[in-house]
C-alpha cells in the first residue's frame, strides 16, 4: 500500500528532555490513523516535525515519499499536507471567508500586477476560489454564519471545525488533526464523526488525528497508535489495541 | 601602549553610564518582556532633577560631596516616583492589550518626555552644576584617572552591588525572579505581581536617574533630547549582553563604552553614533539571544 | 454594478476630484494653504505606505523616515548630477524626472529589502530598533558623505515638483494599497499578522510576504522623498530623523492600523491639526505639536487602542450603516 506519510526512527530532544524517541510511524493512502497517549506523551510533537516546526534530533520524516529535512513548512504543505492546532490558530480578526481563501490562495496565486490591476485572469481565479469556499462552509455547516463574523467571534465547537475546512482548504490530501473533538459535547462529536468521514470520501484524504475521545477514536480510526513518554507502545486495529496490556498499563496504571 | 591603556579607561567610565541604564532596559524586559522606551528620557529627567537641585542647594560655589550625595538621592528618588507612575498610568492598564499597543504606548510616553522637558526646561542646553570638586587627577603607570572617573566608577559599583544585592539576597529580588520566569505561576504563589512590577520601575528609574547625574557632571551639558541617544545605546548594550540578563548587560555597557571610545581615537569620531546601531544589527542577525542570554521557542 | 465595475467607477471619481483640485482648487489657494495641502500629498503616500509593513503584514517598522532619505538623496543627486550633462527638452526632463524618482524608489527598496531580511528572525520590539537604527545609520552615513552637501545639507536641487506630481503619486500610492486589499497577496500580509506559525501552516511563505512588503513599503517612501526633495528643493540629513518615521506612526496609529482610508484620513488631520494651532503656538513660543501627537497617541492606546477605523475601510462602516437601516 502507499504510504502518504512516513517516520522513520524519529528522536526529538529538547536538552536533556527526550519528547519523542526513536518512533516509526506510517500513514497508508486512504486510512485514517489514530494517535493517542496520556497527555505529555509527545504526540503534538511528532505533529510538529511533520510539518516543520521542530527538526528531529534523530531519524528522519517523508511525506508522499519525500523527505522534509529542511523544508520550510508551507514548502511541507505544498507537498499536500496540512494541520490543525491543539489550541487552535486561526486567523481571529479575520472573517470566515477570508480564513479559508488564505489557506486556498496556494492552490490559485496571481501575481502581484494581476492582483493590483484586476486582470480577467485574476478575476476568474478569485469567483473559482470562493465557489471552492462556498462548498467548504456547506459541507462544516458554516453556511449560515454571516461572512464578516469574525473568526474569534464564533463558538468554540464552529472554530473547530473552520480549522479544518481551512486546512482542506489547501489542497492537501494529508490531513493531521490535532485533537479535532476537543471541548465538544457528545452531539457534536457525533456530527463531527460523520463530517470527517465525508470529508474523507469527497477530497480523497489520508487522516492521522491525535485525540483524546475514545468514541470518536474507536469510531472512526482504521488504526491506533498508542503512544507513551515518547515511545510508540502499541500500535494495530481498535481492538487490538483496547485489549493490549501495555496500553492498559499506560491508561489505567498497574495494580 | 599607555595611550591605548588610557583610552581604555575613558571607555569604561561611559560603559559604566551605559551600564547603569541599561539595567533599567534590561530589568524591565526581563519582568514584561518589552522594551521601554521611556527609560532613556527618565535618564535626562534624573539629570535635570539633578541641575534643579543642585543650583538650589548653591553647590556650584561651594561644591561638597555630601551635596553630591543628597542631590543623587533626591534625583533617584524622583525619577524613581516618576517611574513609578509611567507603569501605572501607561503601561498597566494595558497589560492584557497587544504588545505592539504597549509598544506604541512607549514610543508616545517617550515623545511626551522629550517634548514635554522642551518645554518645561527650555530647548536651549544648560550647563551642569559642580557638585564636587573634581578638578584633581591621579596618575597610575602613566594613565590620567580623573577625579571625575573615580567618582563615576565608585558610584556605579556601589549601586551595582546594591541591586546585586536586592536581586539575589532579598525576598523581592527572588519574587522579581520568579514574576520573569511566569507571572501567572507567580501570581499563584501568592506574589503581588503588579507590586513586584511597579518595583523594578522604580530600581530601573533610580539607577538611570544617577546616570543622568554622573552624565551631568562628566559632560556638562544638558539637553532635553540628551536621553534618545544613551538610551538607545544603552539598551544596544543590553541586547548585546543579552537581553533580561543584569550581570549581561553590564558586560555589554563596558565593552560598547570601550569599542566607542577605540572607534573615537583610531577610526572615524563621526561614525561613533552609527557603531552601536551597527553592533546592535550585527547581534541581532547573527546571535539574538546577545552574549548571555537565553531565547525560549515559541510554544505551538 | 459588479463588484469591478464598482471600482472603476469610484477610481474615475478619484480621478477627476484629483483634476478639479489639482487644476481648478489648487492655482486658486494662496501660497500657505498650497504648502498645507502638499505636506499632505506626502504624508498620505508615507502613511498609506507604512501601512502595508505596520498594518497590513503586523510588523513594527521605525525607519520610514529613513526610507524616504534614501529615495530622496538618490533622486536629487540624479537630477542634479546627471540631468544637467543630458541636455534635454522640457518634456524630456519631465520623463527624466520620472525616472529619477522610480530610481530613487528602487534603490529604497533595496534598502528595505536588506532592513526586511532580519524581520524574519525578529519580532515586534526587535524589529522596531533594528528599523529606527537602519534610520540612524542613513543619516549618519549622509551626514558625512560631503558630495552630497553632508551637514550643511543638499542644495540646488530644482523644484520639479508641483501639483500634479503630487496627486498623481498619491492616487497611483492610494489605488495600490487599496487594491492590494482583497488579493491573495494582501490575504497573505493579513495572515502573517494574525499568526505566523498557522499562516505558514496554510501555505503562506511568511518570509517572502514579508520581504515583499518592506519591499514595496520602502520603494513608495523612497519615491516620496524625491517628491519631498524637488519640491522643498532642499535636503537636510536632520530632516530625516526618527521623528519623521514617528510622525507617520502617529497618523497610521491613529488612522487605525491596517485600515488605508483611515490612514489617509489621519494623515490630513495631523497635517491640518498642528497648523491649526500654529498661532497658539506663536503664543506660548513651544512646539507643543509634539507633546500634543505624543498625548494623543497615548490615550488612543489606553481609551480607543484601534485607532479611528480599526483594521477596516470606510466602505466597511458604509455597508454595516446601509444594513443596519434596511
Amino acid at each position: 500500500m502507499e504510504k502518504v506519510l512516513e517516520l522513520k526512527d524519529v528522536s526529538v530532544h529538547f536538552g536533556g528532555i527526550k519528547c519523542v524517541q526513536h518512533v516509526n510511524l506510517h500513514l497508508n493512502r486512504g486510512e485514517i490513523l489514530a494517535l493517542i497517549g496520556p497527555n505529555g506523551a509527545g504526540k503534538t510533537t511528532i505533529f510538529n516535525v511533520i510539518t516543520g516546526i521542530y527538526q528531529p534530533t534523530m531519524g528522519s520524516a517523508e511525506v508522499g515519499g519525500q523527505p522534509i529535512a529542511g523544508l520550510k513548512t508551507h514548502q511541507i504543505t505544498a507537498l499536500g499536507l496540512a494541520r490543525t492546532f491543539q489550541n487552535i490558530r486561526l486567523f481571529k480578526d479575520l472573517s470566515v471567508r477570508d480564513n479559508i481563501l488564505i489557506a486556498m490562495d496556494r492552490t490559485a496565486p496571481s501575481s502581484m500586477v494581476a492582483s493590483i490591476l484586476r486582470t480577467r485572469s485574476f478575476l476568474a481565479r478569485e469567483v473559482k476560489k470562493n465557489t471552492a469556499v462556498d462548498e467548504l462552509l456547506e459541507i462544516f455547516s458554516l453556511q449560515h454564519i454571516d461572512e464578516e463574523t469574525e473568526a474569534k467571534n464564533l463558538p468554540y465547537g464552529v472554530q473547530r471545525r473552520l480549522e479544518i475546512a481551512r486546512a482542506i482548504a489547501t489542497g492537501a490530501r494529508t490531513l493531521l488533526l490535532d485533537e479535532p473533538a476537543a471541548g465538544m459535547n457528545g452531539n457534536e462529536t457525533e456530527s463531527l464523526m460523520e463530517t470527517i468521514r465525508f470529508i474523507r470520501k469527497r477530497f480523497d484524504l489520508s487522516i492521522l488525528l491525535i485525540e483524546h475521545d475514545m468514541r470518536l477514536v474507536m469510531g472512526i480510526s482504521e488504526r491506533v497508535a498508542v503512544l507513551e513518554y515518547g515511545k510508540k507502545i502499541a500500535e494495530g486495529n481498535p481492538k487490538e489495541v483496547q485489549n493490549d496490556p501495555n496500553v492498559i498499563r499506560a491508561y489505567l496504571g498497574t495494580e | 601602549m599607555t595611550e591605548f591603556i588610557q583610552h581604555i579607561v575613558n571607555g569604561l567610565s561611559f560603559g559604566a553610564i551605559y551600564a547603569l541604564i541599561a539595567l533599567g532596559y534590561t530589568m524591565v524586559y526581563g519582568i514584561l518582556q518589552f522594551i521601554n522606551f521611556a527609560h532613556g528620557d527618565i535618564f535626562m529627567i534624573g539629570a535635570y532633577i539633578g541641575y534643579y537641585a543642585g543650583n538650589a542647594l548653591g553647590l556650584n560655589d561651594h561644591p561638597s560631596i555630601w551635596g553630591f550625595f543628597v542631590v543623587l538621592l533626591l534625583s533617584m528618588v524622583t525619577s524613581g516616583v516618576i517611574g513609578f507612575l509611567v507603569e501605572f498610568l501607561a503601561y498597566r492598564p494595558l497589560r492584557k492589550a497587544p504588545r505592539i499597543n504597549v509598544l506604541i504606548t512607549a514610543v508616545g510616553v517617550s515623545l511626551f518626555f522629550e517634548f514635554g522637558a522642551q518645554m518645561l526646561f527650555g530647548a536651549n542646553p544648560k550647563a551642569f552644576p559642580h557638585l564636587v570638586d573634581v578638578s584633581k587627577s591621579f596618575y597610575i603607570g602613566g594613565v590620567q584617572i580623573d577625579s571625575m572617573e573615580l567618582v563615576v566608577f565608585t558610584v556605579t559599583i556601589l549601586l551595582m552591588l546594591a541591586l546585586e544585592f536586592v536581586l539575589y539576597r532579598t525576598k523581592v529580588g527572588k519574587a522579581m525572579r520568579a514574576v520573569s520566569h511566569d507571572h501567572n505561576v507567580a501570581l499563584l504563589l501568592g506574589i503581588p505581581v503588579n507590586m513586584i512590577i511597579s518595583i523594578t520601575f522604580v530600581l530601573g528609574s533610580a539607577m538611570a536617574a544617577a546616570a543622568g547625574i554622573l552624565v551631568g557632571m562628566s559632560y556638562p551639558k544638558l539637553e532635553p533630547l540628551m536621553g534618545v541617544m544613551f538610551g538607545l545605546k544603552a539598551f544596544v548594550a543590553a541586547v548585546f549582553g543579552g537581553i533580561g540578563n543584569v550581570r549581561g548587560a553590564v558586560v555589554g555597557a563596558l565593552i560598547m563604552g570601550v569599542s566607542e571610545q577605540l572607534i573615537v581615537s583610531y577610526g572615524v569620531p563621526t561614525f561613533r553614533d552609527a557603531f552601536a546601531f551597527a553592533l546592535l544589527i550585527v547581534v541581532l542577525i547573527f546571535r539574538p539571544k546577545g552574549l548571555f542570554g537565553k531565547t525560549l521557542a515559541e510554544k505551538v | 454594478m459588479s463588484v469591478t465595475q464598482k471600482s472603476y467607477f469610484t477610481w474615475s471619481i478619484a480621478i477627476f476630484l484629483g483634476v478639479l483640485f489639482s487644476e481648478v482648487l489648487y492655482p486658486g489657494l494662496n501660497g500657505y494653504y498650497q504648502g498645507i495641502l502638499m505636506v499632505a500629498g506626502v504624508n498620505i503616500m508615507l502613511a498609506t505606505s507604512l501601512t502595508l509593513i505596520n498594518g497590513f503584514t503586523g510588523q513594527f517598522s521605525l525607519g520610514h523616515a529613513g526610507f524616504m532619505a534614501v529615495g530622496g538623496y538618490t533622486c536629487a543627486s540624479l537630477t542634479i548630477y546627471l540631468l544637467p550633462k543630458l541636455g534635454l527638452s522640457p518634456l524630456g526632463i519631465g520623463f527624466f524626472y520620472a525616472a529619477a524618482l522610480i530610481a530613487g524608489g528602487i534603490v529604497s527598496g533595496i534598502c528595505g529589502y536588506l532592513v526586511g531580511l532580519p524581520s524574519l528572525r525578529l519580532k515586534g520590539d526587535y524589529l522596531a530598533i533594528v528599523t529606527l537604527g537602519f534610520g540612524e545609520i542613513i543619516r549618519v552615513i549622509f551626514l558625512n558623505v560631503d558630495a552630497i552637501g553632508g551637514a550643511r545639507g543638499l542644495t540646488g536641487i530644482q523644484n520639479f515638483t508641483n501639483q500634479r506630481w503630487i496627486v498623481a503619486c498619491t492616487l497611483i500610492c492610494c489605488f495600490i494599497m487599496f487594491r492590494i486589499l482583497g488579493t491573495n497577496q494582501g490575504r497573505g500580509m493579513q495572515a502573517v499578522r494574525e499568526d505566523e506559525v498557522a499562516a505558514e501552516a496554510m501555505g503562506v511563505n511568511t518570509t517572502s510576504t514579508k520581504v515583499g512588503a518592506f519591499v514595496m513599503s520602502s520603494f513608495f517612501a523612497g519615491v516620496t522623498g524625491g517628491l519631498y526633495a524637488h519640491y522643498y528643493g532642499y535636503l537636510n540629513p536632520s530632516t530625516f530623523g526618527f521623528m519623521k518615521s514617528f510622525e507617520v506612526i502617529v497618523i497610521i496609529v491613529l488612522g487605525g492600523l491596517g485600515s488605508v482610508s483611515g490612514s489617509i484620513l489621519a494623515a490630513i488631520a495631523l497635517t491640518i491639526l498642528p497648523e491649526a494651532l500654529r498661532p497658539l503656538q506663536e503664543i506660548t513660543k513651544v512646539d507643543f505639536r509634539m507633546i500634543l501627537y505624543s498625548l494623543v497617541l497615548i490615550l488612543f492606546m489606553l481609551l480607543k487602542p484601534n485607532g479611528l477605523l480599526g483594521r477596516h475601510e470606510i466602505s466597511y462602516y458604509w455597508k454595516k450603516f446601509r444594513r443596519s437601516k434596511t
